[in-house]
């Protein structure tokens, strides 16, 4: 029976061909549901690593990553701003920054804000500055990026390269790429200040709705 | 047994994927830029290699030769999906560094050519050794490239190795300390640098073992 | 190498023996290169001869390891001198006081890869010195783009030999106090162009930059030695300048504020070495000249467009290999009409005289 089956198989290529195809088709729905729920779960673990990273000195017990608002940012791109509470007030929050132009091309920042409008700390996303030189803005590569945090537009700092009269440092043998990444840092701030009222209020203006979560927040907060 | 042993040797040195064949050039070049991602990218191919060598050597009296490469591309890129949502779901760091290259997996001439030139002919048994065969001699091959590159490169060897492997196989990575490292060999030129010069030195062993064979079969012709 | 002549165009046989041998061409070069190795020296001090003897040497030492590895005969190539031309460009176009281990690297690596893995002198695709100044480049770019202020030998600010073996052996790198930035540097940095008495100064060489390439004039001097004995046929470095030249020119005209001007992209950088010492080594160039008009051409336009746009102040070795590339290609497309021969490689047509003979 087996060997009729088969050999009409043979017979017929297109039926033979759509046989297999169905069995992969199959294989791989198996294989998606198997992995499905863990992939979702190690994507959110990525994204609340790198929060976790840049919101490290900002007291929270709430996870950003699902406490989200989206702003405009005025030209026309929206940017998602990831929260961070404890005990419901919102005690800063996390976004990512699209800088100007460094030596090889925009360099992508996560920028994490305290309440007070100082830098918590500063990650560079993705980038691409030259090796070896311009690729210090990476926290691997050096600390320089840790310079930034505990700073803001009212500590009195001088957003600037030294070369250019400010207060950080650029590396040996490269200054645009420096220069830029303080530059998109000192702009995310501004950012900050301006939205700051729209950021922080316990009321989520776009989301609200749609979470329920930040409803129920104010009044666990009033009453701590 | 002695076809064994001929697969056998002719996957790890004979008929090695990257230095005898020349196959799969792409992923040879890309991801060696150090022996962990060459070792990862190796294994993941090693268990492409041999699952579709089973499965084509299972169907091989099914497929009629008319919609044989169509079904084998099915096959082969199933595998890889699968390869690559596992992989996601449970390498996850891994993943990340890899994760560019798993789907061109599915474009390594290497794998088609073991379909059609080895398993769609012989038993799954077989066909299974010379998938593992193959694969681990690609896995060396990617892994002694990307030893080079990352030596010479950055002064390390397996780094990150605890990440694919776990904690237990730190003991593998290797730092120089005050060595400052040619970028230009971690860089894509690099590798063609690194594949050059190690295919000329395995090709000047082959001419000496050749030298030294002839020379050997001369005396035994000289002595009768 | 047999098949090159200056400046003609290949023709059929029979031909005259021209009694140029390679080590007469290499003493040419060398003594052409002198004006430019001496103002160097002079200008950067005891730390630049240091650095010219460690890239002769290392190229030299890789040389012969490359032929004794190769089982060639030492005398085959080492004498003739090509081996010190290629160190001697390569530790002109590094950075003046690099430390020590920076011209040894880039002249084995200029001799093995850039070289002796072709099969040595006449078959390497790419310019062998130009490929080790871009490994150098990528690798090390720190090293590399560390430029120091001209420091004349004997004056006040030099350092003394001693100091000088510090300044190359020594694990520190030149304090930031003579560190300074190229004429080019404003092209990405932003900032005044040089004009006026700056441009001056950049005819004489005493500006920051590469061991040999800031005197312009010293450069031209062996230029034009090179052609007056037609060592180097002046279509490349006519159009490699020209072309550089006209770009500068037209883009400078469009917004000055943005585009240099013309006549520092001629004089800053590497642009006068490039054009009579690098593009024109006959190994990697083509053999007509109208090939050598459009591989200058393509080499000023290369430059031209790196500095400008791309990702590296300087792109004369990047535009030199490109088109050392690419010269097959240009000779295939301007090959000259065989004797006998239409341009398509057709036999002539027969033209019948019309007195019926």
């Amino acid at each position: 029976m087996s060997t009729l089956a088969t050999g009409g198989l043979r017979q017929r290529p297109g039926l033979l061909l759509g046989a297999f195809a169905l069995g992969c088709s199959a294989l791989l729905g198996a294989g998606d549901l198997v992995t499905r729920a863990e992939i979702r779960l190690r994507q959110a673990e990525d994204l609340r690593h790198a929060l976790d990273q840049t919101l490290a000195s900002v007291p929270h017990d709430n996870n950003p990553a699902d406490d989200t608002v989206a702003v405009d940012a005025g030209n026309g791109k929206t940017i998602t701003i990831y929260r961070a509470r404890q005990g419901g007030e919102i005690s800063g929050v996390a976004f990512n920054w699209v800088g100007e132009a460094g030596y090889g091309g925009p360099i992508t920042l996560t920028v994490g804000v305290a309440h007070d409008g100082r830098i918590a700390s500063v990650r560079v996303l993705s980038h691409s500055e030259t090796p070896g030189l311009g690729d210090k803005i990476d926290v691997r590569k050096s600390d320089w990026i840790r310079a930034f945090d505990g700073r803001g537009l009212d500590t009195g700092t001088r957003w600037a390269v030294r070369k250019d009269g400010g207060d950080f440092d650029q590396f040996a043998g490269a200054t645009i790429t420096p220069r830029a990444v303080v530059g998109a840092v000192h702009d995310s701030l501004r950012f900050y200040a301006a939205q700051r009222e729209r950021l922080l209020a316990p009321q989520a203006p776009a989301s609200a709705g749609r979470e329920g979560e930040p409803a129920a927040v104010p009044a666990k907060g009033s009453a701590s | 047994m002695s076809e064994a042993r001929r697969v056998i040797r002719d996957g790890l040195w004979d008929n090695n994927v990257v230095f005898g064949q020349m196959l799969g050039m792409c992923p040879t070049l890309a991801t060696t830029g150090s022996a962990t991602n060459g070792l990862g990218m190796g294994l993941a191919t090693t268990v492409v290699l041999v699952c579709s060598g089973v499965l084509v050597s299972l169907f091989r009296n099914v497929i009629a030769r008319e919609v044989r490469i169509a079904i084998y591309v099915l096959l082969m890129s199933s595998i890889v999906t699968l390869v690559d949502m596992t992989m996601n779901a449970w390498m996850h760091e891994l993943h990340k560094v890899l994760g560019l290259f798993i789907p061109l997996i599915v474009v390594n001439c290497a794998i088609m050519g073991r379909a059609e030139a080895f398993a769609s002919k012989r038993t799954p048994g077989i066909a299974a050794l010379d998938g593992l065969m193959m694969g681990i001699g690609f896995t060396l091959a990617l892994m002694v490239l990307g030893g080079v590159r990352e030596a010479i490169g950055q002064g390390t060897l397996f780094a990150d190795a605890s990440m694919l492997l776990g904690e237990r196989f730190a003991f593998l990575e290797l730092r120089l300390d005050d060595y400052r490292g040619v970028l230009l060999m971690i860089l894509p030129p690099g590798g063609f640098l690194a594949l050059g010069f190690l295919v000329a030195a395995r090709q000047r062993m082959l001419a000496r073992a050749r030298t030294r064979a002839s020379l050997t079969n001369g005396d035994a012709v000289a002595g009768a | 190498m047999t098949s090159w002549t200056p400046n003609r165009s290949p023709v059929a046989a029979p031909h005259v023996h021209g009694r140029t041998a390679i080590p007469q061409v290499m003493r040419t070069v060398l003594l052409a290169l002198l004006p430019a190795t001496a103002t160097g020296v002079w200008l950067f001090g005891w730390p630049a001869l240091n650095m010219i003897v460690l890239s002769i040497a290392g190229c030299v030492a890789a040389e012969a390891a490359a032929l004794a590895i190769g089982r060639r005969a030492l005398a085959h190539t080492l004498g003739d001198g090509s081996a010190v031309v290629t160190g001697l460009i390569l530790a002109l176009c590094l950075p003046p006081w690099a430390p020590w281990w920076l011209p040894l690297l880039g002249g084995a690596f200029a001799i093995v890869v850039g070289k002796q893995v072709f099969g040595g002198l006449g078959q390497n695709v790419l310019n062998p010195a130009m490929l080790a100044r871009v490994a150098l480049l990528v690798s090390f770019p720190l090293e590399m783009t560390a430029w120091v202020a001209p420091q004349p030998l004997f004056s006040a600010a030099a350092p003394g030999f001693l100091e000088s073996l510090a300044i190359t052996f020594g694990a520190v790198a030149a304090p930031d106090a003579v560190s300074a930035a190229t004429a080019l540097a404003p092209l990405k940095t932003g900032g005044e162009f040089a004009a006026g008495p700056a441009l001056i100064a950049l005819g004489l060489g005493t500006v920051p930059g590469s061991l040999g390439e800031t005197s312009a004039l010293a450069l031209l001097a062996g230029g034009a030695l090179l052609i007056a004995r037609r060592i180097v046929p002046w279509q490349i470095p006519a159009a490699l300048l020209g072309t550089l030249a006209l770009l500068a020119a037209i883009f400078n005209q469009i917004d000055p504020a943005h585009y240099a001007p013309p006549l520092l992209h001629l004089l800053g950088g590497s642009a006068l070495m490039c054009a009579f010492f690098i593009a024109t080594d006959p190994v990697g160039a083509p053999v007509t000249p109208s090939g050598r008009l459009i591989f200058g051409a393509g080499i000023g336009a290369l430059i031209y467009a790196i500095r400008t746009w791309g990702g590296y102040p300087e792109g004369v070795a990047f535009a030199v290999l490109l088109l050392n590339a690419a010269t097959p290609l240009i000779d295939h497309l301007v090959r000259p009409r065989r004797y006998g021969r239409l341009r398509s490689g057709a036999p002539l047509p027969v033209i019948r005289r019309e007195d019926g003979r």
